[in-house]
């Protein structure tokens, strides 16, 4: 009697394995490597590094860590806690931010304008599309090199301060800072390398920007032009009474992408002024140009001794400056999602994005 | 005479109204386009021309003729590529040296982690989410739309907020000592899942059922008729895979910080370069940079040129930033 009930459940147990495959077994089949990467590279980091930066975690030894009553958030938080290392971070903050805010109407104006010239069609124009689009697909080592070369003091031959020696050879550029000035609080000094890492991103930092832009223009309606012609507007009126507010969804989203990208701003900045250092020199993101993420990297992908004991000491660190960062990118990119958003069909967040794609086409 | 001029403009009002327009007025914004887009564009091309230049004169020129780009003193050379793929750099008279306080470059093996990183990485990654994008758009089951919102929402989480975590469980899996833990991570990625989804949805259905009539399985269907028509999707995605994967120095550089002799070994050829440009900033070593940098380069810049309206298509249609 035992035995039967057993068989029978054991049947039972087959039986719905076998309509769960039937039902899911494609699903799981298809999705399941992917979903499976997705939950262990995105899904389990994103919460174990919030637990790490809200205890006293040894990367090399994990797994003894306890809460640690948020010491890493007071460092970033308290001016009192570690003044040194929050003076250091929020440097590095405002460094970011006010980049961001010089660079990104140069990186929507400039490829505006160009997009307009190329959208004359003038001959050539597929060749100058190609061309303009060119340094962006560069990558930063590379035009790190160049930018190098051509801005490396004149001790150093750098080719700038060699051809232009009573202007640009008077300027010693990784070495020679501004003078330094306070913002809410945290003090920021900046060095002539800036300009330098301005001027590389201002050759390579837009070229997405100017072909979904040059995209928009195609789609304005050409009867809109002769509308306004009519009315009497010139070429430069029509620019600014028909073209931008036609291509306004476009102008959203490369402001929008364009801010989040150099809330990223790093790699310009390792390979131009690594050495340099600053008063901050023992601390995190110590360097005269550093960034948020270079505030982490510093942490975590330095290299040598001093960089070792960092890695040791501030893991935690590392991870609750990269959550403040998400936070900051994230409201950007939810702004950015509730502005593309379509009112009208639904409110789901596929939809929007759907739209989104919908308006770049 | 008079006559005939008239009747040709007749002629040309009736067969057209744009070739009046040609004929009465120059096109004076196009040509101003056509000199402002060549003059703009000869300005931005001139970094290559310096890269490439610079990268192919001596070390001595650089140092004692540093203003002669375009003509060399002493003629082009391969003298840069040949130090550095050598692991030698230049002193300060411009002899090739191999200097002790620095570590070898490893050029041969930061190409190839890099390939490996940007073609494997990008290859896996293409069969990872084209399969989930097909359950997405062809397979019913609970819950499909809700698991799409998820991954969709998930979007707004920058990139940085998972890497601590994912670093620390390559430490403790044992992968920081190997290539595996470049392309990994990657493969969670949604964003080239939601393209090549958007791309399947405008597939029609039918064509799916009437396979599925005829006995055909998901899988067969996959293989045999989807990936063939998506295979436009999957090469621009695949293109921006590659871009991608050369180009990423935040991820390889902290898989394998400091410049130990193993770590070295496991870099990408961006950290490797990073590491070699700011190495020739503190001696005249800027054309082993150039040389470098010319390597680096190469690769993505044939690409491009060979792939340039996919790629300038991809972008404009799909709004994908570089």
């Amino acid at each position: 009697m035992n035995q039967t009930i057993r068989l029978e459940e054991y049947a039972k147990r087959e039986s719905r394995l076998k309509a769960f495959l039937s039902k899911y077994g494609m699903a799981v089949l298809f999705l399941g490597v992917f979903l499976a990467c997705f939950i262990t590279f995105f899904v389990v980091p994103l919460f174990y590094g919030i637990h790490i930066s809200l205890t006293n975690f040894k990367y090399d030894h994990p797994g003894r860590e306890v809460w640690n009553n948020f010491r890493y958030y007071k460092m970033l938080f308290d001016p009192k806690f570690k003044p040194l290392i929050y003076e250091s971070f929020w440097r590095s903050f405002w460094h970011t931010i006010i980049f961001a805010i010089l660079m990104v109407p140069m990186a929507i104006l400039i490829p505006l304008i160009l997009a307009i010239f190329i959208n004359q069609k003038p001959p050539g124009y597929k060749v100058f599309r190609c061309l303009v689009y060119m340094p962006s697909i560069v990558p930063l080592t590379a035009a790190g090199s160049i930018f190098t070369l051509l801005f490396n003091a004149k001790v150093q031959h750098g080719l700038l301060a060699e051809l232009f020696p009573n202007t640009i050879g008077k300027i010693d550029f990784p070495v020679q800072f501004w003078p330094e000035f306070h913002i809410f609080g945290a003090s920021v000094n900046v060095s002539w390398m800036w300009v330098v890492i301005y001027l590389m991103c201002f050759w390579g930092g837009w070229g997405g920007n100017f072909l979904i832009l040059s995209a928009g223009l195609q789609n304005v309606p050409k009867a809109l032009y002769e509308a306004a012609g009519m009315d009497g507007c010139n070429t430069f009126k029509k620019a600014i009474k028909v073209t931008v507010p036609n291509i306004k969804p476009q102008i959203v989203l490369c402001l929008f992408t364009t801010i989040i990208g150099y809330m990223g701003l790093y790699g310009q900045n390792y390979v131009l002024a690594h050495p340099l250092v600053t008063k901050y020199a023992a601390q995190p993101g110590g360097v005269a140009t550093s960034t948020l993420i270079y505030f982490i990297q510093s942490i975590i992908a330095g290299d040598g001794n001093a960089a070792a004991d960092l890695k040791a000491n501030y893991y935690g660190l590392a991870a609750a400056a990269s959550v403040v960062f998400a936070l900051i990118v994230g409201t950007i990119s939810g702004i950015q999602m509730y502005l593309t958003r379509d009112r009208k069909t639904g409110n789901t967040i596929s939809r929007s994005f759907e739209k989104w794609n919908a308006i770049s086409r | 005479m008079e006559r005939n001029l008239t009747l040709g403009s007749f002629n040309s009002l009736s067969r057209s109204g744009t070739q009046i327009k040609d004929r009465r007025r120059v096109p004076v914004f196009k040509i101003v386009s056509f000199i402002i887009l060549f003059v703009f564009c000869a300005v931005w091309i001139s970094p290559f021309i310096i890269l490439f230049t610079g990268a192919f004169r001596s070390a001595q020129d650089a140092m004692t003729y540093p203003g002669q780009i375009i003509f060399p003193h002493s003629g082009y050379t391969i003298e840069q590529f040949e130090w550095i793929l050598a692991g030698k750099i230049p002193t300060v008279d411009g002899k090739e040296v191999q200097q002790p306080s620095v570590q070898t470059y490893q050029f041969g093996y930061w190409i190839m982690n890099s390939c490996f990183s940007a073609i494997g990485g990008t290859l896996i990654y293409l069969l990872v989410a084209s399969l989930a994008a097909y359950a997405f758009v062809f397979i019913d089951f609970k819950y499909r739309n809700l698991i799409f919102a998820i991954c969709i929402g998930s979007m707004v989480i920058p990139g940085a907020a998972t890497t601590i975590g994912n670093l620390t469980n390559i430490y403790s899996w044992g992968l920081n000592k190997s290539i595996l833990a470049l392309i990994i991570p990657g493969l969670g990625g949604i964003y080239g899942m939601y393209l090549i989804k958007t791309f399947f949805a405008g597939i029609p259905k039918d064509l799916v059922e009437s396979a599925k009539m005829d006995g055909y399985s998901d899988i067969q269907i996959f293989f045999k008729i989807i990936l063939p028509l998506g295979k436009t999707v999957l090469f621009v995605q695949g293109l921006f895979g590659f871009m991608g994967g050369w180009n990423d120095l935040v991820w390889p550089q902290m898989l394998y910080p400091g410049s130990t002799e193993a770590n070295m070994k496991l870099w990408t050829l961006q950290v490797g370069m990073a590491y070699v440009v700011n190495n020739s900033k503190a001696a005249d070593q800027v054309g082993s940079a150039l040389a470098g940098g010319v390597i680096a380069v190469l690769p993505v810049l044939v690409v491009y040129l060979i792939a340039q309206n996919k790629i300038i298509e991809g972008m404009s249609s799909a709004g994908i930033k570089g």
